[in-house]
């Protein structure tokens, strides 16, 4: 028998369609120690006629409540009443879970003591079918928006309750008070489990309603103290590198084109990026004037969007633009683009992702770490080639510490975040960036050649080069950036 | 047992190019030869990756040069420690086809009268994309006086070891100027060595922007050719 139970609650309203099937999905998992409390939120005899039907054959499914009709939080709370598991879980009766996770979760926190909770992504069962994906657990994005759906488990001792004076993003307050007090979360990988789209009259459809939402979301923020924040970071392609970005400025992230808190009063976005050139005729389109608008263009953008973007949409494309009231480029050839069709723009390097900067011991053995992309695959393999005494590899997930240098060719002109990893742990780095920290080489193979064959001469006495690192540090500086884009706002 | 073939190679910073020459060499169809490397006291890491190679394969011999001594002497030093009869000359930034010391060794094994063999060749740029073939020509003496050029690739030489103790590359300014090959040449007809040429390419020539027949300079180079002619007519100097 399996050791720990998990408790499921599952409120019931207005699903009664749904109810059986979730039910069924839950005393079907492989991991037998799990008990269910149903909570009819209003009398339903329908519900009652189910689960009868069900407990007249597993007796896990240990009790039925029935309260007036309250809403889901108070359902909620009265169901956890109910149970005894050592781990817990709101379930929604429209959802059912995949084979196996009960399993997963139960294995998880076992072998990391230190969890409060676990969280996966999920799938919503509309036409055609949508997969949700979660974020690696971040407290500090929490704040932002509310990533944890409330059908995920938790340790007993962690679960706060829920507040039944907040209508709505319940489950978002709950998780955030968790993570206040020092709960740590973990995303599990894939889609957990399946469930309903929002219906209209559902406890899940009033709380994704945009009439209101500003308002709800405001009170949850205010409850929590979220306050201070002017800006928020968004991103089309990457949205990485805004939650990072957004983390760093202690400010706001929002999923492009998404809701934006009452408190932006600037809304900065990283790369327009050629696989949205279809939808990037709207950028901000919903966005109120009063909110300053910013667009930051990296690399070839620009390029890549203008070869992309229709010739009838040109026209609406260059308006969207005229939209935006701050442009910003990295290099020349966005900058004389953009001036061709009126637009202002300044030039600014986009801020690289912070890293910590520390030198790592080296390895005993010389060997290269290597990045391509079909843009560089022929000259990287002619390298390789030249140089059999030379150890090369790019297995994913590589230790910094097994490696004295690294090697880039490709045809994109921003650094990976990978290269700012061996630049930030002080390796002499090799590629076709023309940046100051990447170690720009001519794409050339014998100057390539020469270099790996330089440092693999002296990368011991660690004495050569290292201008990388050091115009990475100077890059880090916060506050160029900081006047630029953030400041402005307080004046 | 004796090689049939002896590849001489001689190296001097090639370090981008000697992997890809030696991974040609070692895959030739005939597995019976000796491949002759002279390193002329290369300043980069080539000899590494020689001595990866040799590490794998016997039939590599590197022969390191304690001091440079050009690329004339180095050649000399490489076809006398060769041990076969027939050396194939190969230098360090060239592939050759994988059948070449086969078909070589046929040639000569079916007229002893031939002395020399050359062929046609690719041209390559320096990634060894192939850009283009020149096809081996009949040796014509009366167009060398025309125009200076023997129109033979050097990599795609290959001579019986007896004619190269008699006449052998001139080092000075034949060799600065990167025509000691040409001089060996015309030094092998004068001395009656029967010339033959193979239609099919046999080897890929790299086309560097660095090396020394690319940057020579090309005055000095019809010069010495010229006065070399003109002995040759007046019948005196070597």
């Amino acid at each position: 028998m399996d050791e720990k139970k998990v408790s499921f609650i599952v409120p019931v309203y207005k699903t009664e369609l749904y109810l059986e099937r979730s039910l069924k999905s839950l005393l079907e998992q492989d991991y037998e120690n799990v008990e269910i409390v149903v909570v009819a939120d209003g009398k339903s005899d329908e519900a009652k006629r189910i689960y009868d039907k069900l407990h007249r054959k597993d007796k896990r499914l240990v009790k039925y409540v029935t309260q007036d009709h309250a809403g889901a939080c108070r359902a909620r709370n009265e169901g956890f009443t109910h149970t005894t598991g050592d781990y817990v879980c709101f379930w929604d009766s429209d959802s059912y879970i995949e084979p196996g996770e009960v399993r997963v979760w139960v294995r998880c926190f076992e072998n990391h003591p230190e969890l409060s909770f676990v969280y996966s992504g999920y799938t919503i069962l509309s036409e055609p079918r949508h997969y949700y994906e979660s974020m690696p657990f971040d407290p500090y994005l929490l704040t932002c928006h509310n990533y944890i759906s409330t059908m995920n488990p938790m340790k007993r001792e962690v679960f706060p309750g829920f507040d039944e004076n907040i209508k709505s993003l319940q489950d978002w307050d709950m998780w955030l008070t968790i993570v206040e007090k020092g709960g740590k979360g973990w995303m599990l990988e894939d889609s957990g489990f399946n469930t309903e789209p929002a219906k209209k009259g559902s406890i899940t459809f009033e709380g994704c309603s945009p009439e209101n939402w500003s308002e709800r979301y405001e009170a949850v923020r205010k409850k929590h103290n979220i306050t201070g924040r002017t800006v928020a970071f968004t991103s089309i392609g990457n949205a990485f590198r805004a939650q990072q970005l957004a983390k760093l400025y202690k400010q706001d992230y929002v999923a492009y084109n998404g809701r934006v808190p009452a408190s932006t009063k600037k809304i900065y976005n990283i790369g327009l990026y050629a696989d949205s050139a279809n939808y990037s005729t709207q950028i901000f389109c919903d966005l109120p004037k009063e909110i300053k608008k910013y667009t930051h263009w990296t690399g070839i953008d620009i390029e890549s969007i203008f070869s992309r973007v229709p010739y009838k949409a040109i026209k609406p494309f260059v308006a969207a633009l005229n939209n935006i009231d701050f442009h910003y480029c990295e290099n020349e050839t966005t900058m004389s683009m953009l001036e061709e069709i009126g637009i202002d723009v300044k030039k600014m390097k986009v801020m690289p992702l912070p890293m910590e900067v520390k030198p790592v011991a080296m390895p005993k053995k010389f060997k290269v770490y290597y990045e391509d992309d079909p843009g560089g695959h022929q000259l990287i393999t002619s390298v390789i080639n030249a140089c059999p005494d030379i150890t090369f590899e790019n297995t994913e997930g590589a230790e910094i510490t097994d490696y004295a240098c690294f090697l880039a060719i490709t045809a994109s002109d921003m650094p990976s975040e990978n290269l700012k990893r061996f630049v930030a742990a002080d390796r002499y780095v090799i590629s076709t960036y023309r940046e100051l920290y990447a170690g720009y080489t001519e794409p050339n193979i014998e100057k390539i050649i020469n270099a790996i064959r330089e440092v693999k001469r002296r990368w011991r006495k660690r004495d050569f080069n290292l201008k990388a690192g050091k115009a990475y540090r100077e890059m880090l500086n916060l506050d160029i950036f900081r006047k630029e884009i953030i400041d402005e706002t307080s004046d | 047992m004796k090689p049939a073939i002896s590849f001489v190679v001689p190296l001097y910073n090639k370090q981008s190019f000697i992997a890809d020459c030696l991974s040609s060499l070692i895959l030739q169809t005939l597995r019976n030869i000796e491949i002759v490397v002279v390193d002329d006291a290369s300043t980069d890491e080539s000899v590494e990756v020689v001595k990866h190679f040799a590490k794998n394969d016997k039939r590599i011999k590197l022969y390191c040069l304690k001091k440079n001594v050009g690329r004339s002497e180095a050649r000399n030093y490489g076809n006398a420690k060769a041990k076969a009869d027939i050396i194939c000359v190969n230098d360090a930034d060239d592939k050759s086809a994988f059948e070449r010391a086969g078909m070589v060794r046929d040639i000569f094994k079916e007229d002893k009268s031939v002395g020399m063999v050359y062929s046609s060749f690719h041209v390559s740029d320096i990634y060894g994309r192939l850009l283009g073939k020149i096809t081996a020509e009949p040796f014509d003496y009366e167009r060398v006086k025309r125009n200076g050029a023997t129109h033979i690739g050097h990599s795609t030489m290959a001579y019986r070891k007896e004619w190269v103790r008699k006449v052998k590359y001139t080092g000075g300014k034949y060799s600065k100027l990167g025509i000691d090959d040409w001089k060996l040449q015309m030094d092998l007809y004068r001395a009656g060595c029967k010339f033959y040429h193979v239609e099919k390419p046999l080897v890929i020539y790299r086309q560097l922007s660095n090396t020394v027949s690319e940057l020579r300079d090309k005055n000095s180079v019809c010069r010495a050719k010229i006065s070399y002619l003109k002995n040759l007519e007046k019948g005196v100097g070597k």
